[in-house]
């Protein structure tokens, strides 16, 4: 019998074949709560794991994930050492309470290729990893099986950087970084899915930058290049961008979006917000342009000092 | 309440068009008059709806879609109709959306979001000012419908809307019913009288009446809906209108037989009790017109006076279709904005096309949209600066309050003409910011004054003058005299001021504002030497009523030529500011290309240290004041500013075009003209969402006609400087001077002037001759190897 750290009983049942593990928690003493929450988009946290002594946080944020999205937990071990599934349920601590379940496997073969199966075998799939996971083969570029999955351009992944010294990870701030193009309205679906299952505000960051790829696709909205009169120019521009952020879906009437503007470069303003209003996850759209060094991505999942979730944009 | 409805027969056709009496499709139409937005981008509908707002000076709908979406903004303004909660400043009331159709077949709504969108397409025609969508769709169900509507506001007789919708069943049977629904809030309340009294039959239909109440106001608005149905086929159905304390809802529900035409036309009228005393009387008498007459002689006479308008105002430029239409673009929302039939109104920043702005006017009324309608409807011109006149008091009552004498302009005004500029901002960073420029824009007063004189120089309406445009010369001079002092440097300063540059607040001595002044100064003691000569009860009225002396007057020539101004003999500049030399040099060219206001880039506080300029200041009074100022002055500041500008202002990019265009410096021109043609029309900013940008329309229409057309007007000569880009083939321009007519027409080789009306007129041509132009004559002028050769009669055309 496990416990968890409220003092009540988890009841662990293991399942196994020659290919996986599947562990069943059972709760007792939990009464079952009906939660008046539309169906979640992610049925399965896919979560490769290479060193649980080092990877305490990343832990605690698949299993966070897990329970807001209310979803399987899956955790590939991809390291050269076995790790031990014991080892891993006392890792996973008080998140394991209320996880539905997890399965808990071994990579076989190339890492990077059998989680990329393994996300295309599980629709509506997350990925939740460390940046560092694989060797690191060159200076400025993340661990190898991380490279090698992010090739793949998954539709939604959270990275985390190896900088955390947090052992727990809750989800009370979510920064939605928007550079205003309809492409982003993918990232404010899942930031909005994942504040209304948590019930907290969405706080919007739009980066005022320049440079000669800026976005441009009809329905785009950047910080104004016009402000004739602030009095009246914010509070409409303002409006409007809020708008078009909760267009189309986006169940605005049960989250409160805050939007605020900065200016600078995208990716690192982003990450300097993240810290600066100690946002506990970033949400923002990428286009899968992995391999450039400094892609405003790559700069916030290395600084923001948070779990990164990056969306694929629709565009791509 | 229920009753049967009985059907008409279409009589004209099976197009919606044919049956208004107006051509039936629109494709054959030059695309220069046409505004067309292909398929339906959600995220974009706040602009289309500004975009394709439909107005006539005294009401607007925005063009929203009839059925509504995710995000549709309808609204309906009418023109002085303010509220105003406690505790904030007025807004231009959003009234009830009147275009607001729902369908519903056999109980399922039919919108955009439902189903797949086979055909959509919006266009506005801006030589009529109809305003069509065509739209296909097929249903969840299967269904194919399609929908072709029109909708205008007429500007022959203002107080009339129509609405007409053709619905075609194109492949099912069924039960169709049309919604439409006023939310009784806000001071919305139903009207119910004899006239709400159901009609068996169409021809005398129902009609929904309600009144608005703005909250803060006396006024009182009134709406009368009269529908009409007709059918192509055999069809009958019934009428329900429904009334709760939310909302009154009529639905016109009939069958349609799958091929068959069902025919929606709805008249609107509206009156308020700001310009009659029995609004709701006139609004229903008004209707009964309209419904005896249908709706074809109504279109037609909107269409009429369209055409009219446009014969004295379009711009032709052949040889760039995007600058063509965006100018035309331009002139429509221009045209569409004022009301020469009220004199105390004016228009906003945003016009009546959108809520941004709250319906506030500004100096760029003044300053970048009268000059159109000075040159090309001057009673337009004369209606707007009427309403500076009637606000006179408020702005007398300002003055006195800060402790100045004369009239101090309120920098925002709406229908009292009090001061009603926001005190504080959030900006998305979280900065709170104090708005000074109530306070301290002062430069708004020089700038009115500067309208009167411009509209009387150039229509020579002395009976303006004498009544309504001296007082407020006389009264901004005497304001100019109160608010600054001559120092111990012997020079009258001006401190604690912003100037159009809004980026540098509390400055002094700024030199757009004191070379107003000091011009304002100089047109006051004029206006009192023409009183006293021409006028003198006028003058003795004044003196008695304003108490104005010839002493009190005799002092403004030694303050006018004791204005600092900055002007630096060497260097030939104007500083923009005291102390502006010394701000940080930023070169805005490491910031390039940019999306954001440098002011977003910067930060508010540090952007007033820097030596960035918002947006045209020297640069505007160098053009304004353009014969009192040497070329190379001109040129030099031109150059030195225009480096420094960062055209954080919409106004700003067609003032810089006209100047380059002026100074020859035409690629210069080009690229700000361009830019200038974007603000609104760039799919990719969102700016337009509040509504257009009424004032860089006017700034278009002046960088064409101005810059490249090169018309300078000096009280009794017209001159003009034409320039062609190399890519134009011809650039023709009409505009009004002392009651005539002057058509110009330019092209590489040759200038073509018809002067009709009075005349005649005296007409130079930069670089060639002079000629006293006779009416009804055209005068042409080529090309010589160096300037213009002499004019030449063409043909005569009397």
């Amino acid at each position: 019998m496990w416990v968890g750290s409220d003092g009540r009983s988890l009841t662990l049942t293991v399942e196994w074949d020659e290919k996986s593990m599947i562990v069943h928690l059972t709760k007792q003493g939990y009464a079952a709560k009906p939660v008046q929450q539309p169906a979640s988009t992610v049925k399965t946290i896919l979560f490769p794991l290479d060193d649980i002594a080092h990877s305490r946080f990343a832990v605690s944020v698949a299993c966070g994930l897990s329970q807001l999205y209310r979803a399987a937990l899956h955790v590939t071990n991809v390291g050269q050492r076995t790790l031990d599934s014991r080892e891993l349920i006392s890792c996973l601590g008080s998140g394991a309470h209320d996880l539905r379940h997890f399965i808990f496997d071994r990579a076989t073969g190339d890492p990077g290729e059998y989680m990329t199966r393994l996300s295309r075998e599980l629709p509506d799939s997350l990925f939740v990893m460390s940046t560092d996971i694989g060797r690191t083969t060159r200076a400025n570029r993340f661990g190898s099986i991380t490279e090698s999955i992010l090739a793949t351009r998954p539709e939604r992944i959270v990275l985390l950087a190896p900088n955390h010294n947090e052992t727990a990870w809750s989800m009370r701030r979510i920064l939605l970084a928007h550079d205003g193009t309809p492409a982003c309205l993918v990232a404010t679906s899942v930031a909005a899915e994942l504040a209304q299952r948590k019930g907290i505000e969405v706080i919007a960051l739009h980066v005022a930058s320049r440079g000669k790829d800026l976005p441009g696709a009809p329905g785009t909205m950047h910080a104004p290049f016009y402000v004739d009169q602030p009095q009246h120019e914010w509070p409409s521009w303002t409006g409007e961008f809020m708008s078009r952020l909760t267009a189309a879906g986006t169940p605005a009437e049960a989250i409160h979006f805050r939007l605020t503007v900065r200016a600078g470069q995208p990716g690192s303003e982003v990450a300097k917000f993240a810290r600066e209003c100690a946002a506990d996850l970033v949400v923002m759209a990428w286009h899968g342009h992995w391999e450039k060094q400094q892609t405003a991505a790559r700069v916030v999942v290395r600084t923001a000092g948070c779990p990164v979730l990056l969306v694929l944009a629709q565009t791509t | 309440m229920d009753a049967s409805l009985s059907i008409g027969n279409q009589t004209h056709g099976t197009h919606a068009s044919a049956a208004l009496g107006v051509p039936p499709n629109l494709d054959s139409q030059d695309p220069n008059w046409l505004l067309v937005e292909e398929g339906f981008t959600l995220r974009r509908e706040h602009e289309i709806e500004s975009l394709f707002a439909i107005a006539n000076g005294y009401v607007a709908a925005r063009g929203s879609l009839a059925e509504g979406c995710a995000l549709s903004a309808p609204a309906t303004f009418v023109a002085g109709v303010f509220k105003q909660a406690q505790d904030s400043v007025p807004e231009l009331m959003i009234l009830p959306d009147l275009m607001g159709v729902r369908i519903w077949i056999d109980g399922q709504s039919l919108n955009m979001e439902r189903g797949e969108i086979l055909e959509h397409r919006r266009t506005l025609d801006l030589h009529r000012a109809l305003l069509w969508r065509e739209w296909r769709h097929l249903d969840p169900d299967g269904r194919i419908t399609r929908i072709v509507s029109l909708h205008l506001v007429s500007l022959r007789d203002r107080h009339l809307l129509l609405q007409c919708v053709t619905f075609t069943a194109e492949n099912y049977s069924s039960v169709v019913r049309f919604q439409t629904s006023i939310e009784l809030a806000e001071g919305v309340v139903p009207t119910s009288t004899e006239a709400w009294k159901l009609q068996s039959d169409s021809v005398s239909p129902t009609v929904l009446s309600f009144e608005v109440c703005p909250a803060g106001r006396d006024t009182t608005v009134n709406f009368g809906i009269s529908t009409q149905i007709f059918s192509s086929g055999r069809a009958v159905g019934k009428r329900t209108v429904e009334t709760s304390n939310k909302r009154i809802t009529e639905h016109q529900e009939i069958g349609i037989e799958a091929g068959s035409e069902l025919q929606l036309n709805r008249l609107i009228s509206i009156f308020s009790s700001r310009e009659v005393t029995r609004p709701f009387e006139y609004t229903m008498a008004h209707l009964k017109r309209i419904v005896e007459v249908g709706v074809a002689v109504p279109t037609s006479a909107h269409v009429s006076e369209w055409r009219s308008r446009w014969h004295a105002a379009d711009v032709e430029i052949e040889g760039d279709d995007s600058l063509q239409k965006a100018l035309r673009f331009a002139t429509y929302h221009l045209i569409g904005a004022a009301n020469s039939e009220d004199a105390h109104v004016s228009i906003g920043a945003r016009a009546l096309t959108g809520p941004a702005y709250k319906g506030h006017v500004f100096w760029d009324t003044e300053i970048y949209m009268l000059p159109f309608y000075i040159f090309t409807h001057p009673p337009s011109a004369r209606a707007l600066l009427e309403y500076r006149y009637h606000t006179l008091d408020a702005a007398r009552a300002k003055a006195r309050k800060f402790g100045f004498q004369g009239a101090m302009y309120p920098w925002e005004s709406a229908d009292t003409g009090e001061e009603v500029t926001p005190p504080l901002v959030i900006a998305p960073n979280g900065e709170v910011l104090k708005v000074c420029n109530g306070e301290m824009e002062i430069h708004i007063t020089a700038d009115i004054a500067f309208g009167v004189w411009q509209y009387w120089e150039a229509t020579q309406d002395d009976d303006f003058f004498v009544q309504f445009g001296a007082e407020i010369m006389l009264e901004s001079a005497r304001f100019w005299a109160s608010r600054g002092r001559i120092e111990s440097d012997g020079n009258y300063h001006i401190r604690h001021v912003i100037g159009p540059d809004e980026y540098h607040e509390d400055i002094d001595d700024s030199s757009y504002t004191n070379l107003m002044a000091a011009w304002n100064l100089r047109h006051g003691v004029e206006t009192a030497n023409l009183l006293q000569q021409r006028w003198p009860e006028k003058w003795s009225e004044l003196q008695r009523r304003v108490q104005i002396s010839e002493e009190e007057v005799s002092t403004w020539p030694m303050l006018a030529d004791a204005m600092y101004t900055g002007f630096d003999k060497q260097t030939l500049l104007f500083e923009e500011f005291s102390g502006y030399y010394q701000t940080q040099p930023v070169n805005l060219k490491d910031y390039e290309p940019r999306t954001a206001a440098m002011d977003i880039i910067l930060g508010h506080d540090r952007i007033q240290h820097t030596n960035v300029v918002k947006q045209a200041d020297v640069v505007l009074a160098t053009f304004l004041l353009w014969n009192e100022i040497s070329p190379d002055v001109r040129a030099a500041n031109f150059r030195y500013y225009d480096a420094r500008t960062g055209h954080g202002s919409s106004l700003s990019p067609a003032m810089h075009a006209l100047i380059a265009a002026r100074i020859g410096e035409y690629r210069l021109a080009g690229h700000y003209l361009k830019q200038a043609a974007e603000i609104d029309l760039c799919n990719n900013m969102g700016n337009a969402a509040g509504g257009v940008h009424a004032a860089a329309l006017g700034g278009l229409w002046q960088a064409f006609v101005f810059g490249f057309g090169g018309l300078e007007t000096r009280a009794n000569e017209v001159s003009f400087a034409p320039h062609l880009p190399t890519e134009w083939r011809r650039l023709a321009f009409v505009f009004q001077w002392h009651g005539s007519t002057v058509r110009v027409e330019v092209e590489p080789t040759v200038v073509r002037a018809v002067v009709t009306g009075p005349g005649p007129l005296k007409l130079h041509l930069e670089g060639g001759f002079d000629i006293d132009a006779q009416p009804q004559r055209e005068y042409i002028a080529e090309r010589a190897d160096v300037g213009w050769k002499r004019w030449a009669i063409a043909h005569s055309n009397s």
